[in-house]
C-alpha cells in the first residue's frame, strides 16, 4: 500500500514539477509572454495579471491539494521597439515548495502595419525547497530528514514570434542553459525542449471573435514530456468569453483532458478568466480535479 | 505581499491620473450600508470620478452539520472579518449615456480585496487578498446587491493557498 501511495505520489509530482517548472496551464493563452518572452514586445497594452492553479486530488480516502500563484507585469515599450516583464510564482506540493521570479526583455522589428518579428529571452531564478517540517507522506519507509533541503537554480528561455496579418506563430527554446536540480531523489537537469505556438482570431459576424489556440511542447523529442493544448473560444459583444480547452499528453500513458473556459472583460480595462476540468480520459486510474482562474488589468 | 501593495497603489495611482477636470458625474460621496447576506456594516467613500474605497465590518456564518453515533447535530459558527476593497468602476459614464443609475455606485468594477477573518471558537485567523471584478446594483433605491470573482491568495496562520476567490451581498442602503 505505501508503495502504491509513494508510486502515485511520484506520478502527482511528476506533473506538477512538469506545471512548476514549464508553467504550463489551460488557460496560457491568457499569458503568452511567460511561455513565450518574445510576445512582450507585440503586446498592444501593458498588463498586470494574477493568475492561480489549484489541484485536488483524492489519494487513498485522504483528498491532497495543492495551489499556486503567480503575477506578471507586462510592459512594450513601443518608442523603443521592446517589451520588459517581471514575473513571480509561488507553488507548494505537500512538503515541496517552489518559487520563481525573472524579467523578460524582447525586441521587436515591424516589417511594414501587418508583418512583425520579434526576439525575447526570459532570465530566472529558481529555488526549489523541501520542508522537514511538513514530510507525511514518504515518512514511513524513507530515510528521516531533519533539516530543510533548499535548492537554486538559474534559467534561461528564448524566444521568437512572429506575425502576420491575424496569424501568429511562436517558437521557444525553454531552458535553453540546461539547469541541474539537486533534490532529495539526487540530481535532475532539466532538458531543454522546443515549444510552439499558434494563434488566430477571426470575427464572426459584427458581434464574436473566435480565437484558436495551440501550444505544443517538446516538438523535437528533446525530452519525454510530450504535450498538446489547443483552446478555442468564443468572445462575445467584447464581453462575455466562453470556451473549450484539450489536452493532450502524447506519452506511452495518453491522457486526454478538456476543460471549459469562461470569463468576463470589463471595457478592455480588466478581464477575468476561470477555466475547470470537466473530464479526462487516462489509462491510469487517477482523478483530479483542476481549476484555474487569471485576472488581468490592462493600462 | 508587497508587490500586492504595488498593485494597488499602481491601480489608484494610474486612475487618478485619468482624472477628467470636468466630472459631470453626480454620484454620492459617501454610501452606508447595511447587509444581511452576509451580516455586516459597510462603507464605500468616494476618492475620485471612478474610484472608492470600500470599508467592510460583519460576520461570515459557516453552517456544519456534524453526526455522531446516528445523531446529527448542526452547528453554526460565526466568522467574524474586516475587509477593506479599493475599486475602480468601469461603466458609469456609458450607463448615463444608456439612461441607466449609477448613484450609490451601481456598475461594472475591478477592485483588490483584503479581508481578514477570525474564528472565535479555535482563535484561528485567515487574511484573503486578492484582485476581482464585480458588479453592484440597486433596486427600488433602497436595496442593493454586489457579486464578484477574481483570484486570490489566503493567508491560514502559517501556510498559504491560492485559488478562486469571490463574494455575495444583499442589504440596504442607509443613506
Amino acid at each position: 500500500m505505501i508503495r502504491k501511495l509513494l508510486t502515485i505520489t511520484f506520478f502527482l509530482l511528476l506533473i506538477r514539477v512538469g506545471f512548476s517548472q514549464n508553467l504550463y496551464t489551460m488557460l496560457f493563452f491568457e499569458n503568452i509572454s511567460l511561455e513565450n518572452p518574445a510576445y512582450v514586445a507585440i503586446k498592444d497594452k501593458n498588463s498586470i495579471s494574477c493568475s492561480t492553479y489549484t489541484i485536488s486530488l483524492p489519494i487513498m480516502e485522504a483528498n491532497y491539494s495543492n495551489s499556486s500563484g503567480r503575477i506578471s507585469l507586462n510592459v512594450p515599450i513601443k518608442k523603443l521597439s521592446s517589451g520588459f516583464g517581471f514575473h513571480t510564482m509561488y507553488d507548494k506540493f505537500g512538503h515541496f515548495s517552489y518559487f520563481n521570479t525573472g524579467a523578460i526583455y524582447s525586441f521587436k522589428y515591424d516589417f511594414d502595419e501587418n508583418y512583425s518579428l520579434a526576439l525575447g529571452s526570459d532570465f530566472s531564478v529558481n529555488i526549489n525547497k523541501l520542508r522537514a517540517s511538513r514530510i507525511d507522506l514518504i515518512s514511513y519507509d524513507e530515510p528521516n530528514i531533519h533539516n530543510d533541503i533548499v535548492n537554486s537554480y538559474f534559467n534561461v528561455d528564448l524566444g521568437l514570434w512572429f506575425k502576420a496579418h491575424k496569424l501568429n506563430f511562436g517558437i521557444t527554446n525553454k531552458h535553453l542553459n540546461h539547469p541541474k536540480i539537486n533534490n532529495y531523489y539526487g540530481s535532475t537537469t532539466i532538458l531543454s525542449n522546443i515549444n510552439i505556438i499558434l494563434n488566430y482570431n477571426f470575427r464572426i459576424g459584427n458581434k464574436i471573435i473566435l480565437k484558436n489556440n495551440l501550444l505544443t511542447f517538446d516538438v523535437f523529442h528533446f525530452s519525454d514530456y510530450k504535450q498538446l493544448m489547443l483552446n478555442n473560444q468564443f468572445e462575445i459583444n467584447n464581453k462575455f468569453i466562453i470556451g473549450l480547452t484539450s489536452e493532450l499528453y502524447a506519452t506511452s500513458d495518453k491522457v486526454v483532458i478538456l476543460a471549459s473556459n469562461i470569463g468576463l472583460n470589463l471595457s478592455d480595462k480588466f478581464k477575468f478568466v476561470m477555466s475547470v476540468e470537466l473530464f479526462q480520459i487516462s489509462k491510469m486510474d487517477i482523478r483530479r480535479n483542476v481549476i484555474e482562474g487569471i485576472l488581468t488589468y490592462n493600462f | 505581499m508587497k508587490i500586492y501593495i504595488i498593485f494597488i497603489l499602481s491601480i489608484i495611482c494610474i486612475n487618478l491620473y485619468s482624472q477628467s477636470a470636468n466630472d459631470t458625474l453626480k454620484l454620492k460621496k459617501t454610501a452606508i450600508r447595511l447587509h444581511f447576506l452576509p451580516f455586516g456594516f459597510s462603507v464605500e467613500q468616494r476618492l475620485s470620478k471612478n474610484a472608492t474605497l470600500i470599508m467592510d465590518l460583519g460576520t461570515n456564518y459557516n453552517l456544519t452539520i456534524m453526526s455522531q453515533q446516528s445523531i446529527d447535530e448542526a452547528e453554526i459558527m460565526l466568522l467574524p472579518y474586516i475587509e477593506f476593497e479599493p475599486r475602480i468602476y468601469t461603466n458609469f459614464q456609458s450607463r448615463l449615456e444608456k439612461g441607466k443609475k449609477i448613484n450609490y455606485f451601481s456598475g461594472a468594477y475591478g477592485a483588490f480585496k483584503a479581508k481578514g477573518i477570525t474564528d472565535l471558537i479555535f482563535e484561528g485567523w485567515l487574511i484573503q487578498t486578492g484582485p476581482l471584478i464585480g458588479y453592484q446594483s440597486v433596486f427600488s433605491n433602497f436595496f442593493y446587491w454586489n457579486i464578484g470573482i477574481g483570484v486570490g491568495s489566503t493567508f491560514i496562520e502559517e501556510d498559504i493557498r491560492f485559488g478562486i476567490i469571490g463574494e455575495f451581498k444583499l442589504g440596504l442602503n442607509l443613506n
